[in-house]
C-alpha cells in the first residue's frame, strides 16, 4: 500500500531531508523532527471498525436466542428444524438439550433479528408433524420436509425468551376477532381440538380445546367462531355433532344423513331458529351452549337441564327410566339423570333417590345459565307447596314421569341439602296411589257381590223350568188328559160325522171343553211359577252378569279405604 | 534518525528508484525513467508497517470467530461454518491432510507473519542479527499471497454452488474479515523496507565502535 500512495509519500516530510539538502558529499546524520502521524494509521483504524461491525452485524442478524420446552423432540434436528411462521422461516434449532430432571427436552431456538417482534410472552410454539385428528390429516407436508416449529405470535407487550411449547397445535389466539364460547357435551363423540364448526358446510369456525370436567361428568370445548359469522349464533342456537351417518328406518322410508366427508372427520355444526336468522350484534364472549350428539337430539331438546336435585320416594320407582321428563304443569322443565341407591347410599328409611336436571333457562324470564337465581326460586316455590311426585305416563307402558306442580294441602317443607345434592320434597303420587285405591275397591265391589245367591237362584229358575216341561210333557204327551181330549174331539168330530146324533155330540162337545178347560187351568198355573223363575234368573243376570264367570262361593269381607300413605316431606 | 552506512550510496545522495530500480541522484525529485518519486528509503516505513499489522490483528478475531462459509441447504438447514469449525470438521472425518492444510494457510501463517512483521520492525530498530531478519522478511513476502487460498475457496463455492432451493452457499462475515487480514499482511510486509535493517545494524557497529573506542 505504501509502494502504491504517492501522495502520502509527497505530502509527509520526508525523512531523507537533511541528505538531500546538503551537498551529496556531506554526510550527515542529524534526524529531523518527526512529529506528526502517518496518515496509514487509519488503516487499523478502519479495520478495527470494519471488524466491530462485522461482528455487530454477524450477531444482529442472528436476533434473539430462545427456549422452549417440550415433552419430546420427535423429529427436531440441531442447526436443520426451522421454525417458521405462516410458513415464513424465522429462525433455526440450534441445540436440543435434554432438561435437568430428564422430564423433556429444551430446545435453543436462534430467531432471525426480524422475528423478534413475533417472541410476545405469550406467543405459543408447537411441533408441526404429520397429524390425523377430528379435523382431518394435516402436516402432510412434514412427511418430507421434516417436522418443524411453528410459532405463533402473541399479543402481549412484555418479550418472552423462555417458552413452553404447545403438544397440539394451539387455540385460536386470543388477538384474532371472532366469537368465542364454551360448548358442553356428554360425549366427546370424536370432536377434538381443532375440528370444524360447520354451517350449511361451510367452515365458520373451530374448537379450539377439549376438556373432560370430572365434577360434572361433562366434556367441555372452547370454541370459535369467526367473526364474519359469530352473528349467526344465538341465544337459543342449538350445536351438534355431525360426525358419522344417521339411518333411520321408520314410516316414512330409509333416511340417511351425512357425507362421506362426515365418515372422516367430525364436525360441529348448529342451526338456529328462523326468527332471528342474523343477529344485529354477535352475542358476547364466554356463553355456554349444549353441544347435542345428532341432529335429532338438537332439534327435541330445546333446553339444557343442567340443575341436579335429588328425590326421595318411597314408593317404587319401576317404570321411572332415564331421560324421562320433569314435568311442571305438563311443560318439561328438565329431565330425570337416573334412579339409583348410589345417590343416597345410607338412607335408613332407604328411599329410593331419583335425580333430576332441571332447565334453568325454562324457569326464568331471561335466559342465561344462572343456576343461582334458579335455584332461589325453586327454593320460594318450594316454600309455596312446589311439590315433586311420579305420575304415570302411560298406562300400558307404565312409563312413569316426574311433575312438579303446587300441592294445596302439602305440608310445609323446603329444599333440604343431603348427599350432597339439593332435595326437593315430594308427595306419594296421587294419581298412582288414586288409581290403585280405586281399583282395589273395584275388585272389592266384585268379591262382595252374591254370586253363589245368584247362581243358586239361576239354578233353580232352571229346574222349575224341567219340571214346568215335564208337566206339559206330561200333559201333552200320549195317555195325557190332553191326548185323551184331543182323541176324545177326533171320536166326537168322526161320530159327527158319521152318526147325525148331534145332541150326543154337543153333550159330549160339553163334557170335553170342560176337561179341557181344567187342564189349561192346571198348566197356566205351573207356566206362572215357570215364568216367576225366568223373570228373577234373568233379573239376576242382567244386574249381575259376573256371575256366569266367577261362581264364586266365598264370602268376602266388605271392601275398607285404603289407608293413605305418609308424606315424604323433609 | 537514520544514519546510512559510509560505504553506502545513500551517503553519496543516491537513491534506487522503489518501481523501477534506476539509481538516481536524490537531487532529482523524481526519477526520471518512470516518474516515481525517489526516496532513500521507502517513507514511514516502520510506522506504516506496525500500521498496517496492528490492523490485521484487530480483524483477525472476527476472521476467525465469525462464519466464513454460510451453506443454506433444503434438506439440511442453514450450516454455519468458522475457519476452526471447518478444520475441525475435518480431522473429525479424518481427513488430516486436508485439516493441516486449512489449518496452516489459514490459521498459522496469518499469525506467523504478524509476528515476523512485529519481529521486523523490532530488528529494524535494534540492528542485531540484521541476516536472520533478513531472511525472514523474505519469506514472509513470499509466503503472503498464499493465505489467500481460503478467500479464493470461498469465492468459488459462493460463485459455483447455487443450486436454487437445493443448495447456496454464501460466504459469511469471516471471509471478509478474513481477506482483510491477508491484504493488511500482505500490505506490511511490502511497506517494510528491509534496508532499515542493515542501516539500523551500521549504526549498531558504529555506535559499538564509538563505544569500543570510548572505551579503549
Amino acid at each position: 500500500m505504501s509502494v502504491a500512495s504517492p501522495d502520502a509519500q509527497d505530502d509527509a516530510p520526508l525523512p531523507e531531508t537533511p541528505v538531500s539538502h546538503p551537498p551529496p558529499e556531506a554526510p550527515v546524520s542529524h534526524p529531523p523532527p518527526r512529529s506528526r502521524f502517518s496518515p496509514v494509521w487509519i488503516i487499523p483504524v478502519v479495520s478495527a471498525l470494519l471488524g466491530v461491525w462485522l461482528v455487530w452485524h454477524h450477531y444482529s442478524a442472528e436476533g434473539p436466542e430462545i427456549t422452549v420446552r417440550f415433552e419430546t423432540a420427535e423429529g427436531i434436528i440441531a442447526e436443520k428444524t426451522p421454525v417458521l411462521c405462516r410458513s415464513v422461516p424465522v429462525g433455526t434449532v440450534t441445540r436440543i438439550d435434554l432438561t435437568e430432571d430428564l422430564k423433556g427436552v429444551i430446545i435453543t431456538v436462534d430467531m432471525n433479528r426480524d422475528a423478534a417482534r413475533l417472541l410476545a410472552q405469550d406467543s405459543q410454539i408447537w411441533i408441526v408433524r404429520a397429524r390425523y385428528s377430528s379435523a382431518g390429516i394435516s402436516g402432510l407436508g412434514t412427511l418430507v420436509s421434516g417436522n418443524y416449529l411453528e410459532i405463533q405470535p402473541g399479543v402481549l407487550k412484555n418479550r418472552g425468551r423462555h417458552f413452553i411449547g404447545l403438544e397440539n397445535p394451539p387455540a385460536t389466539p386470543p388477538g384474532v376477532p371472532g366469537l368465542r364460547f364454551k360448548l358442553i357435551a356428554q360425549q366427546a363423540g370424536g370432536l377434538g381440538p381443532g375440528a370444524s364448526i360447520v354451517y350449511k358446510g361451510i367452515n365458520v369456525g373451530k374448537l379450539d380445546t377439549r376438556v373432560f370436567n370430572p365434577e360434572s361428568g361433562e366434556v367441555e370445548f372452547d370454541a370459535f367462531i369467526e367473526d364474519d359469522y359469530a352473528r349467526l349464533v344465538g341465544e337459543r342456537t342449538h350445536f351438534y355433532n355431525t360426525g358419522g351417518l344417521d339411518l333411520k328406518i321408520g314410516a316414512e322410508g330409509v333416511q340417511l344423513r351425512g357425507t362421506l366427508e362426515s365418515l372422516l372427520a367430525t364436525n360441529v355444526t348448529f342451526t338456529e331458529p328462523a326468527e332471528n336468522h342474523l343477529r344485529p350484534k354477535p352475542l358476547p364472549d364466554g356463553q355456554t351452549f349444549v353441544l347435542y350428539s345428532g341432529f335429532d337430539e338438537a332439534s327435541k331438546a330445546g333446553f339444557n337441564p343442567t340443575l341436579p336435585y335429588l328425590l326421595l320416594f318411597t314408593a317404587s320407582v319401576r317404570g321411572l327410566s332415564p331421560e324421562a321428563p320433569v314435568d311442571f304443569r305438563g311443560i318439561r322443565v328438565g329431565t330425570v339423570v337416573g334412579a339409583s341407591f348410589e345417590y343416597l347410599p345410607d338412607d335408613p328409611e332407604h328411599r329410593v333417590p331419583v335425580l333430576i336436571k332441571i332447565d334453568p333457562n325454562l324457569l326464568l324470564d331471561q335466559p342465561g345459565r344462572n343456576n343461582t337465581t334458579a335455584q332461589a326460586l325453586i327454593a320460594e316455590n318450594v316454600e309455596k307447596g312446589l311439590r315433586a311426585s311420579l305420575k304415570s305416563g302411560s298406562l300400558l307402558t307404565g312409563q312413569l314421569f316426574v311433575e312438579l306442580d303446587f300441592q294445596k294441602s302439602a305440608p310445609p317443607a323446603a329444599v333440604a341439602s343431603v348427599g350432597g345434592y339439593d332435595v326437593l320434597p315430594t308427595i306419594p303420587s296421587p294419581g298412582l296411589d288414586e288409581l290403585e285405591v280405586k281399583a282395589g275397591a273395584l275388585l272389592d265391589k266384585f268379591k262382595a257381590l252374591p254370586v253363589k245367591k245368584t247362581v243358586d237362584d239361576a239354578n233353580g229358575a232352571l229346574i222349575a223350568v224341567k219340571d214346568a216341561a215335564a208337566n206339559l210333557d206330561r200333559l201333552t204327551g200320549s195317555g195325557s188328559p190332553l191326548d185323551k181330549t184331543l182323541r176324545n174331539s177326533e171320536k166326537l168330530t168322526a161320530e159327527l160325522s158319521g152318526n147325525k146324533d148331534i145332541g150326543t155330540t154337543l153333550y159330549n162337545l160339553r163334557v170335553t171343553s170342560e176337561q179341557l178347560k181344567s187342564i189349561v187351568d192346571e198348566l197356566g198355573a205351573q207356566f206362572s211359577t215357570v215364568g216367576q223363575n225366568l223373570t228373577q234368573a234373568t233379573d239376576t243376570l242382567k244386574h249381575q252378569p259376573w256371575r256366569l264367570i266367577w261362581p264364586s262361593t266365598k264370602k268376602y269381607p266388605t271392601p275398607s279405604p285404603r289407608k293413605a300413605l305418609p308424606s315424604e316431606d323433609r | 534518525m537514520i544514519e546510512f552506512d559510509p560505504a553506502s550510496a545513500a551517503v553519496r545522495g543516491l537513491a534506487c528508484c522503489h518501481s523501477c530500480g534506476r539509481v538516481e541522484s536524490m537531487e532529482a525529485e523524481r526519477c526520471p525513467r518512470c516518474h516515481a518519486p525517489l526516496h532513500l528509503r521507502k517513507p514511514d516505513s516502520l510506522q506504516r508497517t506496525i500500521a498496517l499489522a496492528i490492523g490485521a490483528v484487530v480483524l483477525y478475531f472476527p476472521a476467525n470467530l465469525l462464519p466464513v462459509l454460510q451453506v443454506e441447504s433444503t434438506l439440511q438447514g442453514t450450516r454455519q461454518s468458522t475457519i476452526v469449525g471447518g478444520v475441525v470438521q475435518f480431522w473429525k472425518a479424518g481427513d488430516y491432510p486436508v485439516a493441516l492444510i486449512i489449518f496452516i494457510a489459514s490459521v498459522m501463517i496469518p499469525i506467523l507473519k504478524i509476528l515476523s512483521i512485529v519481529v521486523l520492525c523490532l530488528g529494524a530498530r535494534s540492528g542485531r542479527s540484521p541476516r536472520a531478519l533478513t531472511r525472514l522478511y523474505r519469506v514472509t513476502d513470499y509466503i503472503g499471497r498464499w493465505s489467500m487460498v481460503d478467500v479464493f475457496v470461498v469465492a468459488i463455492l459462493v460463485g459455483v454452488v447455487q443450486l436454487g432451493s437445493v443448495i447456496t452457499i454464501n460466504a459469511g462475515e469471516g471471509a471478509l474479515a478474513f481477506a482483510g487480514v491477508v491484504l493488511l499482511t500482505i500490505f506490511a510486509a511490502h511497506s517494510f523496507d528491509p534496508r532499515l535493517i542493515w542501516d539500523a545494524a551500521a549504526k549498531e557497529r558504529r555506535h559499538s565502535g564509538r563505544r569500543s573506542q570510548e572505551a579503549a
